[in-house]
């Protein structure tokens, strides 16, 4: 009876060790298959500099599937300015111009001049993407490019592109995603509304 | 049995130190560390490199961003800590942010930059540290080719693993630049929110 006691403690003892591990982890992570991928963008809408440009494809780890691309534009100071959902293909192109279909529909009418995309890997629903990204089951697969346009102190422009980077999603960032499209979509009579891109 | 009884006990023992060094142990968290470089900063004819930092939300609250410069024979020059919000874009000029108020008054033109992403207490110490997942950073680097004009080119800030080792080096050289340099060897954050 003791031994049985004492391996139940035992057992708590790795349990609450797994369980303070685990209460930390996000709902998703990065990894080879990102979830969660955010890039930058500056000197958009910016007379003189070139438009800026974002790529966005699907790996196909999502099980050879289309996946949705959730996408959220912030200004520096992290206020949401326009979110769409956007349907990748497995091994699909889709371009993007910051200036036309990230930027150009602001929810109050000052477009990005500088700022963050944020997108999230989501599984379509019957294979179509929500035009709105409020409510997401998360997938994975998406890659993600940007070119950004940076104001050179000597004068003029120079592009330069990266990938965009990886990161874990916290379900508080998750959530605060949703939140912000979900307002913009709640009060935004179609402003704030970005638009998918071209498929090459 | 009575050994069974005897270990019993003790395994419980070892599973709980265990389970409480896994928590609290002494190496900081992984995706903690960016780290990126600079050259030809302060140089005439050439344009101004910059850095971006962005807090992807990974723990979902504010975080800091700390901020250690060093020159190429691993002398820190400047530190300094900067809050990051949540989906924020900060951006910092390396001619003016970085490398303008060096600890010795010898002004960098090439160097390295750490960044360690840290739990947010109200305010940004980078003296210490309590390193937390996690941001992202781009750099600009103005390349001067042997022929020609200049090229910017531009990388994604490479994650490391910060060893508790390095979490002290870092913490020690920022802390006597603050006890000794009299302001100077401390960085500014650039803009963002």
């Amino acid at each position: 009876m003791r031994n049985i006691k004492l391996l139940t403690l035992c057992a708590i003892a790795i349990l609450a060790s797994v369980g303070v591990t685990w209460a930390q982890a996000p709902a998703a992570t990065s990894g080879g298959d990102p979830v969660y991928i955010v890039n930058y963008f500056t000197n958009a809408n910016t007379d003189g500099a070139p438009d800026g440009t974002m790529q966005l494809s699907n790996d196909g780890a999502f099980g050879h599937a289309s996946i949705c691309a959730a996408i959220y534009v912030l200004y520096p100071d992290e206020e949401m300015t326009e979110c769409c959902d956007c349907k990748i293909t497995p091994d699909g192109l889709n371009t993007f111009s910051i200036n036309v279909n990230l930027t150009s529909n602001p929810l109050v009418g000052i477009p990005a001049t500088a700022g963050m995309i944020k997108v999230v890997a989501t599984a379509t629903t019957s294979g179509t993407c929500p035009t709105y990204p409020t409510s997401v089951t998360l997938a994975s697969g998406i890659m993600g490019w940007g070119t950004h346009v940076l104001g050179l102190s000597t004068g003029g422009y120079a592009i330069t592109e990266t990938p965009a980077q990886a990161a874990t999603i916290s379900t508080t960032e998750l959530a605060s995603l949703e939140a912000g499209c979900s307002a913009i979509r709640g009060v935004g009579s179609h402003h704030g509304l970005c638009s998918c891109g071209s498929v090459d | 049995m009575v050994l069974t009884k005897r270990y019993i006990p003790l395994f419980a023992g070892i599973v709980f130190l265990l389970s409480v060094g896994l928590a609290w142990g002494a190496t900081p968290p992984t995706d903690t560390l960016q780290v990126g470089y600079f050259v030809n900063a302060n140089t005439a004819g050439v344009p101004d490199g910059t850095v971006q930092m962005d807090n992807p939300g990974t723990s979902g609250a504010n975080i800091c961003a700390m901020v250690y410069v060093f020159d190429p024979f691993e002398e820190m020059s400047e530190c300094c800590g900067c809050t990051l919000t949540p989906d924020d874009l900060r951006t910092l000029s390396v001619d003016f942010d970085l490398t303008a108020n060096p600890l010795t008054g010898s002004i960098l033109t090439t160097g390295v930059v750490k960044i360690v992403s840290s739990a947010f207490s109200g305010s940004c110490d980078p003296r210490s540290l309590t390193p937390t997942p996690s941001t992202r950073d781009w750099g600009t680097h103005i390349i001067l080719p042997t022929t020609g004009s200049f090229t910017v080119t531009e990388t994604v800030y490479q994650s490391g693993n910060l060893s508790s080792a390095e979490e002290s080096s870092l913490t020690k050289g920022c802390g006597e630049i603050v006890l000794e340099g009299s302001g100077h060897g401390i960085c500014s954050c650039g803009t963002g929110s």
